[in-house]
Order: structure tokens, then sequence, then C-alpha cells
């Protein structure tokens, strides 16, 4: 045995070497990720509480993907209570970040003036006609949030786009965290694959028989979820108990599951384009699966699209 | 031990071995892959011999094992699941069945591989493409040169560095006296390399006219055994391009291994992979009479 280690110490350093730069590699890649998003949660949060104070009812629809424009947008709003007062007259071209709303259905411009600044610049409405109202989801169902005079700060509001925020529900919070609670919550999960039959020509053919006829994986099922517990989870467990494929993968960009196949249905199965998606109450969020935090009674559905969520009422418009 | 496929024309060998290794390589079916490691197995034994045996203790068994262990490691597809990884991920009898499958082909390869080292030498390499290929050829004889080469001289540099510097030896200097050793080794190399390029060119290689080492005739031995493999090869062909011999493991395993086709297909796969075995026992047989008559 000795003898046996002297004869191979050569070979058992470099393994030993290649271990440890590998090791040092591994945790230090982990280190920075994490540092990363150290950095990022700042911003988010402080945002958070910004935005809470305007809009309760904000839906949760999409959310902001980048640092760089959470930030710009907390500054934004920031920007809007300290220049309220200021009553301007030019042209607005671009639309603000936080989607002004509440348009009187008296006023006949398009111009988005809400309660509140619309005391204070009477004289606005007339002269700004081009304030366009952004078209997201949400803007329908928000109420008294203040305009964001967008002139004031041109350089972030040519970069923002139209975007909507990762408000209450949404915030991403790690599932960890959360306390328990024993109350029992409900909600309902759903596998489909439909689009696909509408795609057979390019479905590789060893796939055909494990296509349902109806396109149904798993039909509506309610199940118990505790509070904290996001849609990844759940669909883990469903998929545990009725002996349902599921391979996924940890994305440390997103920072959230990804699911690569179910039922031995994988991404790009079905086109260049295809993989799974999940909608919540018929929405499709942006974010992966592992940051959605679940409510009582949300409606999950996993779906397959052959064309980039297009055809099951995603997409990058959303 | 007869060795007559060896002396017979570089051609007919070299046409064997991409036959064999080709079709190991893209025949995912599990009875051909267990023909061919059969075979292959038996030519390494007849060609190398103890060797073999030794290549496929030390080296094969351990990769077969490690590939056998890794791949439903990472590979989750597969529609029965046997039971679910520690991450979450589940554990499928397919992608079991796959690596068995993956790690057969790949020992299958190895040991075609130690048979062609064995039967295609060098000199049957420059001989073939010395006139079509002159700098390619060369090249190749090298690289197939080079790995043994390399490890005999390592040794000997290492056995050489030891009577020099002998003496216990801390580790630093244990680490600095292998670099050492692999420094030298790589320029040795270096100059064996430029040695061999200046003294084939001083020799007037890849000019007109110039015969090679080796003369190799075409006798009416290699017409027939070549035209026999060619026979072989192009029913094989026909039967695979049919999509008779296809067999899938994912989602879940099917195919069909024993309808006719697949059979027929079966002979005459195992006949091509024994070509050289068929004729060397045949010519020891026909040997061993002759002697016993006189």
């Amino acid at each position: 045995m000795k003898s046996f280690f002297k004869k191979y110490y050569h070979f058992m350093i470099a393994g030993v070497f290649t271990l440890a730069i590998l090791a040092v590699a591994f945790i230090s890649g982990g280190n920075i990720q994490q540092a990363k998003n150290a950095v990022e949660s700042k911003p988010a949060e402080y945002y958070h509480e910004q935005i809470t104070e305007f809009s309760s009812t904000v839906p949760a629809s999409t959310v902001v993907s980048s640092t760089a424009n959470e930030a710009q947008t907390a500054e934004s709003t920031a920007s809007t209570k300290a220049t309220e007062s200021v009553p301007t007259t030019a042209p607005a071209t671009t639309s603000s970040t936080v989607p002004s709303t509440t348009v009187k259905p008296k006023t006949t411009q398009p111009a988005a003036v809400s309660t509140q600044p619309a005391t204070q610049k009477p004289t606005q409405s007339t002269t700004a006609p081009r304030q366009t109202v952004s078209k997201t989801g949400e803007s329908k169902k928000t109420s008294s949030q203040p305009a964001i005079d967008p002139t004031t700060k041109p350089k972030a509001q040519t970069t923002t786009k139209p975007k909507n925020d990762p408000v209450k529900t949404t915030v991403p919070t790690p599932t960890k965290s959360q306390e328990k609670k024993d109350k029992a919550l409900h909600c309902t999960i759903s596998i489909s694959c439909g689009t696909v039959l509408n795609n057979m020509d390019k479905l590789d053919d060893d796939l055909l028989d494990i296509i349902p006829s109806d396109g149904k994986i798993l039909s509506e099922v309610s199940v118990e979820f505790k509070s904290g517990e996001s849609v990844f989870d759940v669909l883990k467990r469903v998929c545990a108990d009725k002996k349902i494929h599921m391979e996924f993968s940890y994305n440390s960009v997103y920072d959230s599951a990804y699911i690569e196949g179910i039922n031995n249905l994988y991404e790009f199965d079905c086109g260049a384009n295809s993989g799974w998606m999940y909608k919540v109450n018929g929405w499709v969020p942006n974010y992966g699966c592992s940051k959605y935090s679940l409510k009582d009674g949300d409606v999950i559905e996993w779906v397959y699209t052959c064309n980039l969520g297009y055809d099951v009422g995603g997409g990058k418009v959303n | 031990m007869t060795d007559t496929f060896s002396k017979m024309h570089p051609f007919v060998n070299l046409l064997f071995f991409i036959g064999c290794i080709g079709f190991s390589m893209f025949i995912m079916q599990p009875v051909c892959l267990v023909i061919s490691l059969l075979c292959a197995a038996f030519s390494a034994a007849y060609f190398c011999g103890k060797k073999a045996a030794l290549f496929g203790v030390k080296f094969l068994l351990p990769t077969m094992l490690f590939i056998i262990l890794i791949n439903p490691l990472f590979n989750h597809r597969g529609a029965t699941i046997i039971c679910y990884l520690p991450w979450g991920n589940p554990f499928t009898l397919e992608s079991l069945v796959y690596g068995c499958v993956t790690a057969a082909m790949l020992c299958a390869v190895a040991l075609w591989f130690l048979s062609f080292n064995r039967v295609m030498t060098s000199d049957k390499l420059v001989y073939l493409f010395g006139r079509i290929a002159p700098s390619l050829s060369l090249v190749l004889a090298m690289a197939l040169r080079f790995v043994p080469r390399f490890t005999q001289q390592f040794r000997e540099v290492r056995i050489a560095q030891k009577q020099l510097y002998s003496g216990k030896k801390s580790l630093s200097a244990k680490l600095r006296s292998a670099f050492g050793v692999f420094s030298v080794m790589i320029s040795r190399s270096m100059e064996n390399a430029i040695d061999t390029s200046d003294a084939m060119k001083s020799r007037g290689y890849g000019l007109k006219g110039r015969t090679a080492y080796s003369l190799y005739r075409f006798r009416q031995n290699d017409g027939v055994v070549l035209g026999a493999m060619v026979s072989e090869l192009a029913c094989l062909f026909v039967i695979l391009f049919c999509g008779k011999i296809s067999y899938r493991y994912f989602p879940s395993i099917r195919g069909e291994i024993t309808d006719v086709f697949s059979i027929v297909f079966y002979a005459v796969y195992a006949l091509f992979l024994l070509t050289p075995l068929i004729i060397n026992v045949r010519e020891g047989i026909r040997w061993k009479r002759s002697r016993s008559i006189i």
C-alpha cells in the first residue's frame, strides 16, 4: 500500500491540485453570483417601498429584469416627487416608467393626467398633448398614481421602456425566509401540451406516443401548498406524486429553476422555438417559476409553446 | 500463431478497420454492439495477447463502470422512473440502459483500435497514402507513433533523472523534477519530429518515382477477401438504409431485435467482424495439416 502511494505520488498530487483549482473556481464563482444578487436586491427593495406608497392595487404582471432598469425607475420615481410642484410645458414624447393612468373621461386629449398633479398644472393639459399612456395590462387597474413629468429627466426616460414592476405578490422572495403557516392553502395546477397537436409535423417521430390525444398531460387538479412555496415547488411535488416525468435545471443567472422537460417532452422537441412556460391566473410571468410565490386560489397552467410563447398568450410583448 | 491478415494488402486491412470501427460507433443497437464487443475482444486477444487482457482490466472495466454510473446522474430522460436523485431530478431506467450501451460502444471501439495499432503499422499507412497525400500520411504516421514513443522515452528520461539526483526530496523538489522531465520530453519530441521530417526530405520523400519502404502486391487472395468484405458491407448498408436496424432508447426503449432482417444483419455483421480471425485460423489449420503430412 505504501509503495503504491509512493509510486503514484505524482498522479495524486496532480489530481489534488486539479481538484483544488476546480473547487476554488466553483466556490468563488458562487460567491460572485451571491454578491451580485446582494447588490441587485437593494434597489429592488428600495423601489418596492417607493412604489407601494402610490400603487396599492397594481396587479402583479411582469417583472423588471435588470438592476439598471430598476435603479432607474426608482430614480425617476424619486424625481417625480421632487418635481411635482414644478409645472412644465415641454412636450413629452416618451412614455413614463410608472404608467400614469386614471385618464379622466372628460379630457379630450390622450394625455395622461393624473389626479394629483393635475391641480398644479392645468395649463399643461392643453400644451402637452403627446404624453402617451403606456398600454400595459396594469394601466387599467391602477389608481391615484402621480404622473411623472417626463421632461425633468429626459435621459432616464429615453432609456426606460414602458414596463411593469414586480410589486406586491411577485416580489422575489426566497422561499426559505417565509414563515410557514399551518393554514391550508390551495391552488390548481394543470399541464398541457395542446400546441404540439397543431405542430405535429415538427415533432420527432419517437415522441408521438407520449403526446396525449387531447394534449393534457395533467388535467386540472387542486393541490395544497404551504405559504411561501413557489410554482416550481408545487410542480415538483405534483409530478412526483402523479409519477409524471419532469426534468429541471437550476439557472444561476435568473436564480430560478428552469423546466427542461415534462413527460419526456423537452424544450426544442417541437421546433426551435418550443419549450415549457407557466401561467398563473392566465398571465405569463417573465421570470422563473421558483420566483413566483403562490397565493391562495392561484390557477397554475404549465403549457408547452411551439412559438416562443406567442401561441399560449405570452411572448416578448407581454 | 500465424498472422496472414497482417501480411495481406494494406488496403484490405484498412477497409476492414474503417468498416468495423465505423459500424461499432454508429450502430447503437444492443445486439450489434454485443457482437462488435465480443469480436473486438477476440481480435484484440488474438493480435495483442496478454496486453489486451491487461488493457481490458486496467482501463476498460473502470471506464465502463464510470460511464454506466455517470450517465443516469446527468441524463434524466426516459419514461420509467426508478427513483429520484437527491437534487430532485428523476433517475430513469432508460438512461441507465443507455449508459450501458454507450460504455459497450466505447469499449468496442477502444478494443478495435488495439488491433488496429497492431495491424496497421505506420509503414502501411505511408504505403497507402504516401503517393496521394505525402505530407498527410507522414503526419498521420508520426502522430500514430507519437504516444507509444513518448511514453517509452518519458520512462527513460525519468529513470535517468532518478539515478542522477537520487536521495530523499521534498515535495516541491519532486514537483520541480517532474516538470523538468516534462519539459525535457517536450523538447525531445519536437526534435524527433524535426529529425524525422528532415530525414524524410533528404531521402526524397514525396518526389515523383519514389517507392515505399514496404512493397505489397495485390494478390488473388487479397482480391477474394476484398470482394467478400465489399459484398458484406453492401449487404449491411442495404439493411441499414432500409431502416430495419433501428433501436431507440428515449423516451422509452423500443425496437425490433428478432425479425428476419435483424438476424440476417447479425450474421453478416459477425462474419465481417471476424474476417481477420477466420483468415488466420484457417491459415493456421492449413499450415498444421501440411506440416503433418511431411
